[in-house]
Protein backbone atom coordinates (compact mmCIF):
# COMPACT_ATOMS: atom_id res chain seq x y z
CA UNK A 1 0.00 0.00 0.00
CA UNK A 2 1.13 3.20 -0.74
CA UNK A 3 -0.80 5.91 1.02
CA UNK A 4 -0.39 5.05 4.49
CA UNK A 5 3.24 5.39 4.06
CA UNK A 6 4.38 8.54 6.31
CA UNK A 7 7.01 9.77 3.41
CA UNK A 8 4.23 9.39 0.96
CA UNK A 9 1.74 11.52 2.84
CA UNK A 10 4.19 14.01 3.40
CA UNK A 11 4.84 14.50 -0.15
CA UNK A 12 1.44 15.25 -1.00
CA UNK A 13 0.38 17.03 2.01
CA UNK A 14 3.32 19.36 1.11
CA UNK A 15 2.32 20.78 -2.05
CA UNK A 16 -1.73 19.59 -2.50
CA UNK A 17 -4.67 19.54 -0.82
CA UNK A 18 -6.01 16.22 -0.97
CA UNK A 19 -9.09 14.88 -2.26
CA UNK A 20 -10.22 11.40 -3.32
CA UNK A 21 -13.28 10.00 -5.14
CA UNK A 22 -14.92 6.53 -4.74
CA UNK A 23 -16.25 5.63 -8.33
CA UNK A 24 -17.72 2.57 -6.64
CA UNK A 25 -20.50 5.32 -5.16
CA UNK A 26 -23.31 6.53 -7.52
CA UNK A 27 -23.16 10.03 -5.92
CA UNK A 28 -20.00 9.82 -7.90
CA UNK A 29 -21.03 9.54 -10.96
CA UNK A 30 -21.69 12.62 -12.31
CA UNK A 31 -18.49 14.24 -11.66
CA UNK A 32 -16.39 11.31 -12.24
CA UNK A 33 -18.32 11.42 -16.17
CA UNK A 34 -17.56 15.16 -16.13
CA UNK A 35 -13.50 14.65 -16.03
CA UNK A 36 -13.75 11.25 -18.25
CA UNK A 37 -12.81 8.80 -15.77
CA UNK A 38 -11.64 5.61 -16.60
CA UNK A 39 -9.41 3.53 -14.46
CA UNK A 40 -7.91 3.27 -10.86
CA UNK A 41 -6.21 5.17 -9.17
CA UNK A 42 -6.73 7.96 -11.34
CA UNK A 43 -4.04 10.99 -10.46
CA UNK A 44 -5.02 14.46 -11.34
CA UNK A 45 -2.82 18.11 -9.80
CA UNK A 46 -5.54 20.51 -10.45
CA UNK A 47 -5.05 24.11 -9.97
CA UNK A 48 -7.84 26.04 -8.03
CA UNK A 49 -9.95 26.75 -10.56
CA UNK A 50 -10.53 23.32 -11.73
CA UNK A 51 -8.07 23.56 -14.56
CA UNK A 52 -5.86 20.14 -14.68
CA UNK A 53 -2.18 20.61 -14.53
CA UNK A 54 -0.77 16.80 -14.88
CA UNK A 55 -2.13 13.37 -14.72
CA UNK A 56 -1.56 9.56 -14.85
CA UNK A 57 -3.19 6.33 -13.84
CA UNK A 58 -2.16 3.53 -12.26
CA UNK A 59 -0.30 1.45 -8.60
CA UNK A 60 2.95 3.01 -8.00
CA UNK A 61 5.14 2.12 -4.94
CA UNK A 62 5.62 4.30 -2.49
CA UNK A 63 9.27 5.52 -4.36
CA UNK A 64 8.35 5.81 -7.49
CA UNK A 65 4.85 7.32 -6.40
CA UNK A 66 6.91 10.18 -4.58
CA UNK A 67 9.02 10.49 -7.79
CA UNK A 68 5.96 10.74 -10.06
CA UNK A 69 3.84 12.66 -7.82
CA UNK A 70 6.96 15.27 -6.86
CA UNK A 71 7.27 15.55 -10.91
CA UNK A 72 3.25 16.42 -11.30
CA UNK A 73 3.68 19.13 -8.70
CA UNK A 74 7.03 20.42 -10.73
CA UNK A 75 5.19 20.61 -14.08
CA UNK A 76 2.26 22.14 -12.40
CA UNK A 77 3.81 25.28 -11.09
CA UNK A 78 6.06 25.11 -13.82
CA UNK A 79 2.93 25.82 -15.95
CA UNK A 80 2.15 28.30 -13.27
CA UNK A 81 5.58 30.51 -13.68
CA UNK A 82 6.57 29.64 -10.31
CA UNK A 83 9.53 28.40 -11.76
CA UNK A 84 11.48 28.29 -8.21
CA UNK A 85 9.28 26.12 -6.77
CA UNK A 86 9.23 23.99 -9.65
CA UNK A 87 13.27 23.46 -9.74
CA UNK A 88 13.24 22.63 -6.29
CA UNK A 89 11.32 20.32 -7.02
CA UNK A 90 12.89 18.67 -10.02
CA UNK A 91 16.49 18.63 -7.92
CA UNK A 92 14.90 17.06 -5.33
CA UNK A 93 13.81 14.20 -7.59
CA UNK A 94 17.48 14.36 -8.95
CA UNK A 95 18.46 13.73 -5.32
CA UNK A 96 16.68 11.76 -4.03
CA UNK A 97 14.84 9.56 -6.43
CA UNK A 98 17.40 9.66 -9.41
CA UNK A 99 16.71 5.22 -10.26
CA UNK A 100 13.16 6.16 -10.24
CA UNK A 101 10.73 5.75 -13.79
CA UNK A 102 10.37 9.68 -13.31
CA UNK A 103 13.70 11.05 -13.13
CA UNK A 104 14.38 11.48 -16.65
CA UNK A 105 11.48 13.34 -16.67
CA UNK A 106 12.96 15.73 -13.61
CA UNK A 107 16.27 16.30 -15.57
CA UNK A 108 14.34 17.41 -19.03
CA UNK A 109 12.18 19.55 -17.48
CA UNK A 110 15.32 20.85 -14.66
CA UNK A 111 16.27 22.15 -17.80
CA UNK A 112 12.99 23.73 -19.32
CA UNK A 113 12.32 25.64 -16.15
CA UNK A 114 16.09 26.94 -15.99
CA UNK A 115 15.25 28.17 -19.63
CA UNK A 116 11.79 29.59 -19.01
CA UNK A 117 13.10 31.65 -16.28
CA UNK A 118 16.41 32.75 -17.94
CA UNK A 119 16.39 32.70 -21.95
CA UNK A 120 19.87 33.38 -21.84
CA UNK A 121 20.70 31.05 -19.75
CA UNK A 122 22.68 27.53 -21.64
CA UNK A 123 20.61 25.54 -18.85
CA UNK A 124 18.49 24.14 -20.58
CA UNK A 125 21.04 22.77 -23.50
CA UNK A 126 23.45 21.65 -20.12
CA UNK A 127 20.65 19.60 -18.72
CA UNK A 128 20.03 17.37 -21.65
CA UNK A 129 23.49 16.80 -22.43
CA UNK A 130 23.21 14.87 -18.83
CA UNK A 131 20.08 13.75 -19.47
CA UNK A 132 21.80 12.18 -22.35
CA UNK A 133 24.26 10.67 -20.18
CA UNK A 134 22.34 9.90 -16.99
CA UNK A 135 19.20 8.30 -18.61
CA UNK A 136 20.13 7.31 -22.69
CA UNK A 137 17.57 4.79 -22.93
CA UNK A 138 14.46 7.12 -21.66
CA UNK A 139 11.98 9.02 -24.03
CA UNK A 140 12.95 12.26 -22.78
CA UNK A 141 16.33 11.30 -24.16
CA UNK A 142 14.46 10.80 -27.18
CA UNK A 143 12.29 13.87 -26.70
CA UNK A 144 15.62 16.45 -26.65
CA UNK A 145 17.21 14.33 -29.60
CA UNK A 146 16.40 16.45 -32.20
CA UNK A 147 19.49 18.29 -30.74
CA UNK A 148 21.20 15.28 -31.61
CA UNK A 149 20.85 15.89 -35.01
CA UNK A 150 23.84 16.95 -37.31
CA UNK A 151 24.20 20.26 -39.08
CA UNK A 152 24.07 20.45 -43.02
CA UNK B 1 0.61 3.52 9.09
CA UNK B 2 -0.28 7.08 8.36
CA UNK B 3 -3.60 9.12 7.00
CA UNK B 4 -3.92 11.45 3.98
CA UNK B 5 -6.02 14.15 5.01
CA UNK B 6 -8.86 13.61 2.33
CA UNK B 7 -11.17 15.85 1.19
CA UNK B 8 -14.40 14.82 -0.17
CA UNK B 9 -15.89 17.79 -1.42
CA UNK B 10 -14.50 19.17 -4.30
CA UNK B 11 -15.38 22.54 -4.15
CA UNK B 12 -14.08 23.20 -0.44
CA UNK B 13 -10.78 21.50 -1.94
CA UNK B 14 -10.58 24.25 -4.99
CA UNK B 15 -11.11 26.82 -2.22
CA UNK B 16 -8.88 25.45 0.63
CA UNK B 17 -5.71 25.30 -2.78
CA UNK B 18 -6.64 28.66 -3.39
CA UNK B 19 -6.53 30.33 0.47
CA UNK B 20 -3.67 28.03 1.23
CA UNK B 21 -1.66 28.51 -2.28
CA UNK B 22 -0.95 25.08 -3.08
CA UNK B 23 -2.29 22.76 -5.81
CA UNK B 24 -5.41 19.72 -5.64
CA UNK B 25 -4.44 16.41 -5.62
CA UNK B 26 -7.35 13.90 -6.38
CA UNK B 27 -7.31 10.77 -6.00
CA UNK B 28 -10.33 8.62 -7.83
CA UNK B 29 -10.03 4.80 -6.21
CA UNK B 30 -12.25 1.64 -6.27
CA UNK B 31 -12.15 -0.24 -2.57
CA UNK B 32 -12.89 -3.38 -4.65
Amino acid sequence: MTYPQPPVVETIVAHSVPVQFDNSKAENNKFLHSIHHIWTPDIRILYHDGAELYRWDGFLPPPEFMARALCGFALALLRLKRFEQAEAIYVDVLTRFSTTYAAPEALYYLGVTRYRRNPDSDELLTQWDNLRSRYPLSEYRVKQSFKELPRE
Amino acid sequence: MANVPWESDYNVALERARSERKLVFLDVFNPG
